[in-house]
C-alpha cells in the first residue's frame, strides 16, 4: 500500500501514456486503411474519366467499321465492357456497391455523400443514361441477323449514338473529372485529419512520457536524497560511535560497513568479507572458538529465542592483547550480537564490540580496594589497641628479619642439605617475629608466621628439597612484607594523639593485656587453665628496642611455660594441684641498668627424658651418652638443635624454636639464661641482662 | 594461586633446558627484588601478562649461556641476532606453556627482547616486588623475574 501510494502519479501517467500510444497506433492503423480506401476511390474515379474516353472512342470505331463494313466485333466488345464498367461504377458511386477494383478483384465503394460529388454523379447519370441505353440497343441490334432493314437501323442507331457521344462525352468527362477531384479532396482531407490525429497523439504521448520521466526522476531524486541522507547519518554514526559495529552474514563474513572505532579497538583495519571466525581465532583458545561457532549457529537458528541466547554469549569480557606503536596493550572487550531480519528471515548478525578495559580495571580495583579496606579495618582495630611506642620498633625489627630471610633465600644452594639448612635458619627468624607479633597482639602476623613455620616443617620432612620447593615461602614472605608496609602506612596515618601520647600506664596495660590475652588464647587452644601473674613489665625505663626484646622474650617464655609446663586440668588434679596453673612473669631492676626477667610456672618441669630420647632419635647423641647428659648439656643441645619435648608441633610450640629464640634474644641483650626445674613441680627461667 | 603461576613458569624453563644435551638445570630458591636490574644479565626476553593477573615474566641470561644453548641444539650460528632469537624463543616457550596451562583468564603477549637493562613493564607502576628465580645451567647463571598483581 505504501509502495502504491508513493508511486500513484507515476502509475497513472504511465497508464495514460500507454493508452495514448495504443490509441495513436490504433488510429494510425485505421487511417492507413482509410487512406488506402480513399486512394482506390480516387483511382476508380480517375478510371471513369478514362472509360468515358474509351466509350467514345470504341463507339466511334464500331460506327466507322460498321459504316465501312469492316469487322467490329472486338471494338463492340470493348464498348460493351467499358460501358458496363462505367455504368456499374457510376451506380456504385451513387448508391454504394461493388465494382471492379483498379488492382484486382472487386471493391466496395461507399455512396458519395457530399453534395458536390452527388451533383457530379447526378449530372453524369443524366448524360450517361441515354448513351448507355443507346449502346445497349446497338449491342442488341448488332447481334441480330444482318438484313437491309436491320442494317439501316443499326447505322441509324450508331450514327445517333455517335452524334450523342460527340456532343456529350466531354461534358461527361468533365463530370468524371469533378468526381475524381472531389474524391481526391476527400482523400486529402482524410489524410490531413490522420496526420493531425497522429501529431496530436504523438505530442500527447511525448508530453505524457515527459511527465512520467519528470515524476520518475523526481522520485529517484527524492529516494537518492533520502538514501544519501541515510548514508550520511550512518557514516556519521559509524564515524563517531565508540563501539565497534559490523555485520556478520550467514557465511560468517564480516560486512563492508564498519565503525571507525573498530580499528582503534583492534589496532588494525578489518577487511570487509573477512571471515569473523578466522579473525577472532588468534584471540581465543580452541574451546572458546568452538563455543563462538556454536553460538553464531544458534543466532542464525530462527527457532531459538534471541533473549534466551544472551547468557550464552562466549565473548563476554574477552581479554585480548594488541600491539600499539610497539607496545603490547591489554584490553577487555564485550561483544554483543543482535539478529538482523528481513521479511521474517535472519539475514545477518549486527555485532557490536565495546572496549570495557577501564570498567574491568575499575571493577577489579574496587574489589581489591574493598578487600584492602576490610583488611585495613581489621588492622586498625588491632593497631588501636597495640603499644603505640613499641610498634615502630616491631616494624623495624620484623622488616629487618624479613630482609634476613630474603637474603637467606638469595644465598646460592644446590644440594638438598643446603636447602634444608636454609629452611632451619629461616625458621628461627620467623619464630622470633611470631613471638614478637603475638606479644604485641598482632595476631594476623603471628598467624602468617605460623603458616610460614608449617611450610618450613613440611620442607624439613621432605626427603629431598630443591629451590622451587621454596616458592610458597617466598610468596608468604612477600605477604609478610606487604603486611608490614600496610601496618606502617596505617600507623603513620593513625599517628593520632591517642597513640602518640600514650602514657606509661597505658603502655604497661597494653603489654599486660596483650600477654594476658596471649596466655588465655594459648590455654584455650590447649585445653588448659592458667592464671598469669605479671609484675615489673610496666613503667620500663628501657630503650624501646630493648623493651621489644624483653616483651618478645616474655611472650616466648610464656608460650613455653604454657605449652610445655602447665599440665591439663585433669593431670593437675591427679597430681594434687589446683586445676588452674600459675605462671609468674616478672621483671626486676637489680642494680642500675641490670635487669632480671623471671618466668616461673607450677607445671610439669623440664621433660629431660623425652629430650634425651629425641636427642638420640635425631642422632645428636649416642645411646650411651644419652643417659649421661647433664641438664645444662641437655638444655644446650635443645637450644642448638631445635629439640622439642612435644610429640608434634602446633600453633604454639613443638618446633623446638622457643628456647632458641629466647637464647638468641638473651644474646642480643648481652645477658645470661638460667634454668631451674623440678619434675612435676615446675620450672623457672631467669634471664639476666 | 600465586604459587601455581610461579611454578608453571619455573616448570616451563626447566622443561626447556631438559631438551638440551645437558639437562642438568638447577633452580635456586626464589627471593624478592625491588628492581629488575638486580638480576638482569646480557639479554632479557620479556612477556607481558594480563587477564586474571597483570604483570610480566622476564628471562634474563648472559650471552655465553645463550651461545652455549645454541650450540647444544646443534646450531653453529651464534651471532647477536641468533642470541636474541634464542632468548625470544625461551620466552615464547614459557609463554606457550603458561597459556596452555592457565587458559583464557591468563593472557600472555608475544615476547620482547632487550639487550642490557630490560625495560620495565608499565604494569609494574606500583613498584611491587618481583620474584627472582635463579637458574643455573652448566656453569652459567640465569634468572626468571616474575611480578604479578
Amino acid at each position: 500500500m505504501n509502495f502504491l501510494g508513493r508511486y500513484t502519479s507515476i502509475i497513472i501517467t504511465t497508464i495514460i501514456f500507454l493508452a495514448l500510444v495504443i490509441g495513436v497506433l490504433g488510429t494510425n492503423f485505421y487511417l492507413s486503411f482509410q487512406t488506402e480506401a480513399n486512394a482506390e476511390v480516387v483511382n476508380i474515379a480517375g478510371r471513369q474519366r478514362m472509360l468515358s474516353q474509351r466509350i467514345a472512342k470504341s463507339l466511334s470505331n464500331v460506327n466507322s467499321r460498321y459504316q465501312n463494313s469492316r469487322k467490329y466485333t472486338q471494338q463492340l466488345t470493348e464498348l460493351e465492357n467499358a460501358a458496363h464498367l462505367f455504368n456499374t461504377t457510376l451506380l456504385a458511386f451513387k448508391n454504394g456497391g461493388v465494382t471492379q477494383s483498379t488492382k484486382s478483384g472487386l471493391t466496395r465503394l461507399p455512396p458519395v455523400s457530399e453534395s458536390a460529388g452527388i451533383a457530379a454523379i447526378e449530372d453524369a447519370l443524366v448524360l450517361w443514361q441515354p448513351l448507355n441505353a443507346s449502346i445497349g440497343e446497338i449491342s442488341l441490334s448488332l447481334q441480330e441477323t444482318n438484313t437491309a432493314q436491320n442494317d439501316e437501323l443499326n447505322s441509324q442507331l450508331l450514327s445517333t449514338a455517335h452524334a450523342y457521344a460527340d456532343q456529350n462525352i466531354n461534358a461527361l468527362l468533365g463530370l468524371m473529372n469533378d468526381l475524381t477531384n472531389h474524391s481526391e479532396s476527400i482523400a486529402n482531407d482524410a489524410a490531413d485529419r490522420s496526420r493531425l490525429i497522429q501529431t496530436v497523439g504523438i505530442l500527447a504521448s511525448l508530453i505524457c512520457f515527459t511527465v512520467i520521466m519528470y515524476l520518475i526522476l523526481g522520485q529517484l531524486r527524492v529516494a537518492d536524497l533520502a538514501r544519501q541522507r541515510a548514508r550520511q547519518e550512518t557514516d556519521q554514526i559509524f564515524e563517531t560511535v565508540s563501539q565497534g559495529l559490523f555485520l556478520i552474514d550467514r557465511e560468517g563474513a564480516m560486512g563492508r560497513q564498519q565503525s571507525k572505532a573498530l580499528e582503534s579497538i583492534f589496532g588494525v583495519k578489518l577487511d570487509a568479507g573477512r571471515n569473523f571466525k578466522n579473525f577472532i581465532a588468534p584471540l581465543l583458545s580452541v574451546d572458546d572458538l568452538t563455543k563462538v561457532e556454536r553460538y553464531l549457529k544458534l543466532l542464525f537458528d530462527p527457532h531459538k529465542k534471541q533473549r534466551l541466547l544472551v547468557d550464552l554469549n562466549p565473548l563476554n569480557k574477552l581479554p585480548i592483547q594488541i600491539e600499539e606503536r610497539g607496545l603490547i596493550k591489554n584490553k577487555y572487550l564485550n561483544f554483543t550480537f543482535n539478529r538482523v531480519s528481513r521479511d521474517g528471515k535472519i539475514i545477518g548478525i549486527l555485532t557490536s564490540v565495546a572496549d570495557i578495559t577501564n570498567e574491568v580495571k575499575l571493577e577489579r580495583e574496587l574489589a581489591a580496594e574493598t578487600v584492602r579496606n576490610e583488611q585495613q579495618f581489621e588492622m586498625i582495630k588491632v593497631l588501636l589497641s597495640a603499644d603505640g611506642e613499641l610498634l615502630p620498633d616491631f616494624l623495624k625489627s620484623s622488616s629487618h628479619t624479613y630482609e634476613k630471610i630474603n637474603n637467606i633465600l638469595k644465598d646460592p644452594a644446590r644440594t638438598s642439605l643446603a636447602f634444608k639448612k636454609k629452611a632451619v635458619s629461616i625458621l628461627a627468624l620467623v619464630h622470633k617475629t611470631k613471638g614478637e607479633s603475638a606479644a604485641m597482639g598482632l595476631n594476623f602476623i603471628s598467624s602468617l608466621c605460623h603458616e610460614f613455620e608449617d611450610e618450613i616443617e613440611h620442607l624439613q620432612n621432605k626427603p629431598s628439597v630443591s629451590g622451587d620447593d621454596f616458592i610458597s615461602l617466598t610468596v608468604m614472605l612477600e605477604r609478610l612484607m606487604s603486611t608490614n608496609e600496610q601496618i606502617d602506612s596505617l600507623f603513620n596515618a593513625l599517628n593520632t594523639p591517642t597513640i602518640d601520647k600514650a602514657t606509661p600506664n597505658s603502655e604497661s596495660s597494653d603489654t599486660h593485656s596483650s600477654l594476658t590475652e596471649l596466655a588465655q588464647s594459648i590455654a584455650a587452644r590447649q585445653g588448659k587453665k592458667v592464671y598469669l601473674s605479671l609484675a615489673g613489665l610496666e613503667n620500663l625505663n628501657l630503650p624501646s628496642s630493648t623493651r621489644l626484646n624483653v616483651i618478645s622474650m616474655a611472650s616466648q617464655l610464656l608460650r613455653n611455660a604454657l605449652s610445655h609446663g602447665i599440665e591439663k586440668p585433669a593431670t593437675r588434679v591427679m597430681r594434687g594441684k589446683n586445676e588452674e596453673g600459675k605462671i609468674t612473669l616478672a621483671l626486676f631492676e637489680e642494680n642500675n641498668h641490670d635487669y632480671k626477667l623471671v618466668c616461673e610456672d607450677d607445671g610439669n618441669g623440664f621433660d629431660f627424658d623425652t629430650l634425651r630420647k629425641k636427642a638420640f632419635a635425631n642422632g645428636l647423641v649416642s645411646e650411651k651418652d644419652r643417659t649421661q647428659l647433664k641438664p645444662n648439656e641437655l638444655l644446650s643441645l635443645t637450644i642448638n638443635n631445635s629439640l622439642s619435648s612435644k610429640p608434634s608441633a602446633d600453633q604454639d610450640a613443638g618446633r623446638g624454636m622457643g628456647l632458641k629464640v629466647i637464647n638468641d634474644l638473651t644474646k642480643d641483650l648481652g645477658g645470661k639464661l638460667a634454668l631451674q626445674t623440678k619434675s612435676q613441680e615446675g620450672s623457672r627461667f631467669t634471664v639476666r641482662f | 594461586m600465586m604459587e601455581n603461576q610461579l611454578k608453571i613458569f619455573i616448570d616451563g624453563i626447566v622443561n626447556y633446558f631438559h631438551h638440551t644435551n645437558d639437562s642438568s638445570v638447577f633452580v635456586g630458591s626464589p627471593y624478592l627484588i625491588n628492581d629488575l636490574d638486580e638480576i638482569s644479565s646480557d639479554y632479557t626476553g620479556s612477556i607481558a601478562i594480563s587477564g586474571s593477573y597483570e604483570g610480566a615474566c622476564h628471562f634474563t641470561a648472559p650471552s655465553a649461556l645463550v651461545r652455549h644453548l645454541i650450540l647444544s641444539f646443534g646450531e653453529t650460528d651464534t651471532s647477536e641476532s641468533m642470541i636474541s632469537d634464542t632468548v625470544g624463543e625461551v620466552a615464547n616457550t614459557l609463554s606457550g606453556n603458561a597459556r596452555q596451562k592457565l587458559g583464557k583468564g591468563f593472557n600472555i603477549s608475544t615476547p620482547t627482547i632487550s639487550k642490557g637493562r630490560p625495560c620495565d613493564t608499565p604494569t609494574r607502576a606500583d613498584h611491587s616486588r618481583i620474584y627472582a628465580i635463579p637458574i643455573s645451567w652448566k656453569s652459567y647463571k640465569a634468572a626468571l623475574g616474575i611480578h604479578l598483581n
